[in-house]
């Protein structure tokens, strides 16, 4: 098996999607073992000293699938809000959202009513882009502490 | 239900089912030392299907777990990179494996008794 120059550069190119979709310390480490397995494979494909082609090369690639899928598999999995907390995530979610547009909802009401709002009548858009407002913000909030706390713990329990 | 939608379900299910049971297949090859692609193919051959996707990352976490030992070996035309289960890997093998054969005797003896 030889590689020419072209192929070399296909192999190349594929390695460096990969390197370039790990990270940690280990990387450099997995590339090398994928390269190893990728010159096995075009070794069986062409035992004699005759040159690759590029069909085979590409071929080969193509059944080792996308850099970036292959690399991910070497990643736990990582989420954002993990099975562990997303029960608790939506509880507090259901318990916020409402309270918040009831919150909203009064003090809108209370202002027309004391007339210290500063237009008497509040057309519907801008009632409903308050609420909006509201909601969006507390929901945001919510989501953000819920992340940090995931960050933090990295998936572990906290009971 | 659609066939397709059938198959998809069955395809779901039968990895799930495969997922533990790879770990098993993969540390009884690690007996002996081995490289990658050796164990890849020796597994298919077997008739275990296993892709290259699979087997890298598995064996990545194994290391990781502190059950294997893995060397470059340059002696090879190339160097390659060799995996053995150590003593700790070959005791939780053993015990893996025992629980394999258990299991594997209940719920053939569960399903008869449907039949």
């Amino acid at each position: 098996m030889k590689l020419n120059k072209n192929a070399s550069e296909i192999l190349e190119r594929y390695l460096l999607g990969i390197r370039r979709a790990l990270t940690g310390k280990k990387r450099e480490y997995i590339v090398k073992e994928i390269e190893s397995s990728i010159l096995d494979q075009l070794e069986e494909r062409c035992p004699d000293s005759s040159e690759i082609t590029n069909a085979q090369i590409k071929d080969v690639l193509g059944e080792m699938g996308s850099p970036r899928k292959l690399a991910a598999q070497f990643s736990p999995q990582r989420y954002l809000i993990s099975p562990h907390f997303f029960y608790a995530y939506t509880l507090v979610l259901r318990i916020v959202v409402p309270v918040v547009i009831g919150a909203l909802l009064l003090s809108l009401i209370i202002g027309t009513i004391t007339g210290f709002s500063n237009n008497s009548s509040l057309p519907v858009l801008e009632i409903l882009g308050k609420l909006w407002n509201g909601v969006f913000m507390a929901a945001a909030s919510v989501t953000l502490v819920f992340a940090i706390i995931e960050c933090v713990s990295e998936g572990k329990e906290i009971e | 239900m659609k066939n397709e939608k059938i198959s998809e379900i069955v395809e779901k299910l039968k990895q799930e089912m495969r997922r533990g049971i790879i770990r098993v297949a993969v540390m009884s090859q690690l007996q002996q030392s081995q490289y990658g692609y050796a164990l890849l193919k020796h597994l298919n051959d077997m008739g275990f299907d296993i892709s290259q996707d699979t087997l890298y990352p598995l064996l990545r976490r194994l290391e990781e777990q502190q059950l294997l030992e893995s060397a470059w070996r340059v002696d090879d035309p190339r160097p390659r990179r060799y995996y053995q289960l150590n003593p700790v890997g070959l005791e939780v093998f053993e015990t893996l494996k025992a629980e394999w054969e258990a299991m594997e005797k209940v719920i053939r003896r569960i399903i008869n008794e449907i039949e």
